[in-house]
């Protein structure tokens, strides 16, 4: 048996040819070499996303995450739900809290997974986490540190935490201003944190990526800009819409400001299989947009 | 020490700030007994460490040196510095009162000569100046000490400097081998001042207290400004100790927000207006200040001191609680962003220095030692004062000087009755 079993569900962008998919091989890689297993919830769908908050209304949204939760609840008992997404984290955790809350909510959200044929309701019982709360929380950093075969000597990551694992929650007893935890995470793969890195909780933009190209641009500007004055060489976040909208946009930066950007964006999850002895592959790096190269490098050493 | 000697008739008030030593003295003056008990090596409390008080702008040394003379001429009243109380048990005239005296490993023969301090090089951060510079472990805690007695710290203990302090006292006052002392004293009633503490300005997350130099409360700004403090009284910046001339003060800070302190702490607005005051007689009109207020409570008779600054033509008063702050990287100027709302203009404002106006929270907390109810920010509750321990000063509110002298007076006569009601039965 593993040694941490979770109830587990990837999300939209960490499916098969979506944007986050590497991420979703990082983080299998990462959870087998630390004896965590994930259970995904079957039939998982949407978290409800940025759309729900727009258009989808309060009940949808809910309706949505309470499935997934309800799912869980009948088949992974007794296991703590986790997200790798800090979107569907949000989502999900909302919901549980709102849900907790509010019993009118609570009644209408059971009718509507009753009306939609579903055998389900939705009780509460389990706990929503991120990914990065179970590493820290119930694994802890000295425990994280073990595995280390392949330490990432000589690299400097800026930490980007972004803003969904950082606000309204967060992630217990950091700062929603100067979280820290993205920083302890590198110096455990051996690499060295940029701990004055002052956007680290700048937002990316989100979903206005794409509905608001110049302002969200101005935003991932400074976020990689501050990276290299502090003489980052790779940002490494905990979420795919940060990581997505920091890595993709760059070349288009360069052409509306004359800009020489050329940076990496990792995820923890990748850093840590490659110090943990993985390959290349198994952290997914062949999903980047912007190569990782040094971290290819110390992937192809041997360990 | 040995030798505290405590009846039922005795009045024992906790805290010797100036809420504490006003009671103690009080009380002596219509014949009662009080053993007045502070934690730290000093009588004085926060009141020692301002530069100024409002509205009048004379020196706090001032009015200590007046409490001071009253206390020393008074043989009814016993004081012991580094004393905490651990237990209040008992009902009114009959109290217990727990308390254990740390050591201070120097005796009375202390003359404050400073012979003791001359050899020692170990530096511990200085709380007087709240810990803006380093003083030496061996020392006197400020110049308005009382009692004018040197201290070792602790960490000292055991080392060769403690050693060299001791070979360096030619009256015989060093004690390395003091102990810490438990003591019990009796008591008819008590007054608990154990004053307040500024809030912890690191918590307010948007304005970077924990991470830019340049962001200081006002408590620090105080020391600043004072020629005894750490810059003897020139207005330097922490991140590279160039003058700071543009001054941005906010208000509010941790106080009236749901998120920190949910009271008024009704002094913060009147401490910026005093501090402006500061950069005025330093800089004339080359110093900038800039206020940033949710609305100014220059509460009471202080109206007039208020409309005072704001016809100095160095003051701006910007309308505008401040949403964060960001360093720029190169000068280590701050730079505050929000909203003015008389006009709704966003800005960008840069300045040399921010203050943050901090707000004020209870000292201690009362209900680990004794059973007495508290409000929700944990100021004890007047109303509620059970028969003979009585909250004066800003153990009981957010106070300034005038209204915590008051409150102390007050609750040195409820005191006073209590004991004079003990006297009678057993006259009886």
């Amino acid at each position: 048996m593993a040694r941490k079993e979770y109830s587990f569900y990837p999300g939209c962008s960490s499916e098969r040819r979506a944007s986050a998919s590497n991420y979703m091989v990082s983080v299998e890689s990462m959870c087998k070499k630390l004896d965590i297993k994930l259970n995904e919830i079957p039939d998982w769908n949407c978290c409800g996303a940025s759309i729900g908050y727009a258009q989808g209304g309060e009940l949808p949204r809910h309706v949505m995450n309470a499935r997934n939760l309800a799912i869980s609840e009948q088949v992974n008992k007794g296991q703590d739900v986790v997200a790798t997404c800090a979107a569907c984290w949000l989502g999900a955790k909302e919901t549980k809290d709102r849900l907790a809350h509010d019993s009118g909510l609570l009644a209408e959200a059971n009718e509507a997974l009753r009306e939609a044929g579903m055998n389900l309701t939705y009780k509460g019982e389990q706990e929503v986490r991120h990914m990065v709360e179970v590493l820290i929380e119930d694994l802890g950093y000295d425990e994280l540190k073990k595995p280390v075969v392949r330490p990432l000597e000589g690299m400097k990551i800026a930490g980007y935490v972004g803003c969904q694992t950082n606000r309204p929650f967060g992630i217990a007893g950091e700062s929603f201003e100067n979280p820290k935890y993205l920083d302890h995470l590198v110096e455990i793969v051996g690499a060295e944190p940029v701990t004055g890195y002052d956007q680290k909780v700048t937002c990316c933009g989100g979903a206005l990526a794409f509905s608001e190209p110049e302002k969200s641009q101005a935003q991932i500007k400074k976020i990689v800009e501050s990276a290299y004055d502090y003489g980052a060489e790779m940002i490494v976040t905990p979420c795919p819409v940060c990581q997505m909208n920091v890595e993709i946009y760059q070349g288009q930066i360069n052409k509306r400001y004359g800009t020489k950007f050329n940076m990496p964006v990792t995820y923890y999850s990748q850093l840590m299989t490659v110090a943990y002895g993985g390959s290349a592959k198994e952290a997914g790096l062949n999903g980047q947009i912007v190569r990782a190269s040094r971290l290819e490098e110390i992937a192809a050493k041997n360990r | 020490m040995a030798d505290v000697v405590a009846t039922n008739e005795t009045i024992v008030v906790v805290g010797g700030g100036i809420s504490g030593m006003t009671a103690a003295v009080e009380a002596a003056e219509t014949g009662k007994d009080v053993i007045l008990l502070e934690r730290s090596p000093s009588l004085g409390g926060r009141v020692n460490q301002l530069y100024r008080y409002f509205p009048k702008l004379c020196h706090p040394t001032c009015g200590m040196e007046i409490n001071l003379r009253r206390l020393r001429g008074n043989p009814r009243i016993r004081v012991l510095t580094l004393a905490e109380v651990q237990k209040i048990e008992g009902k009114a005239g009959d109290y217990k009162v727990s308390v254990t005296v740390h050591p201070r490993y120097v005796n009375e023969n202390c003359t404050a000569c400073g012979a003791c301090a001359g050899p020692v090089t170990t530096e511990i951060p200085n709380p007087f100046n709240y810990n803006l510079n380093k003083m030496k472990a061996v020392y006197l805690p400020s110049a308005m000490a009382y009692p004018q007695r040197y201290c070792i710290d602790p960490s000292l203990i055991g080392t060769p400097e403690a050693e060299k302090a001791k070979a360096a006292c030619p009256h015989d006052a060093i004690d390395l081998g003091m102990q810490a002392q438990k003591l019990t004293l009796t008591a008819g009633a008590v007054v608990w001042a154990t004053g307040w503490r500024p809030y912890d300005a690191g918590k307010i997350q948007p304005y970077g207290y924990d991470r830019f130099a340049n962001v200081i409360t006002s408590v620090e700004f105080e020391r600043l400004a004072d020629p005894r403090g750490p810059t003897k009284g020139r207005i330097l910046r922490p991140s590279d100790g160039k003058e700071a001339k543009d001054i941005a003060f906010i208000q509010c800070a941790g106080s009236r927000d749901r998120n920190h302190l949910k009271h008024c702490s009704r002094i913060c607005c009147m401490a910026s207006l005093k501090q402006t005051n500061y950069v005025r007689e330093k800089y004339g009109d080359d110093g900038k200040s800039t206020i940033y207020y949710i609305d100014i409570r220059a509460i009471d008779r202080f109206e007039d001191f208020y409309q005072k600054v704001r016809a100095d033509g160095t003051v701006r008063f910007i309308k505008s609680k401040v949403a964060n702050i960001t360093e720029d990287r190169e000068s280590g100027d701050v730079v505050l962003h929000g909203v003015d709302t008389e006009g709704y203009h966003r800005y960008d404002a840069r300045h040399d220095l921010c203050v943050l106006a901090v707000g004020m929270q209870p000292g201690a907390d009362i209900r680990a030692v004794a059973d007495v109810k508290v409000d929700a920010s944990g100021f004890i509750e007047v109303a509620s004062a059970t028969d003979g321990i009585f909250g004066a000063g800003c153990a009981t509110n957010a106070l300034d000087v005038n209204r915590a002298v008051q409150s102390a007076t007050a609750s040195t006569l409820r005191a006073i009755q209590v004991v004079n009601r003990m006297a009678k039965v057993e006259g009886q």
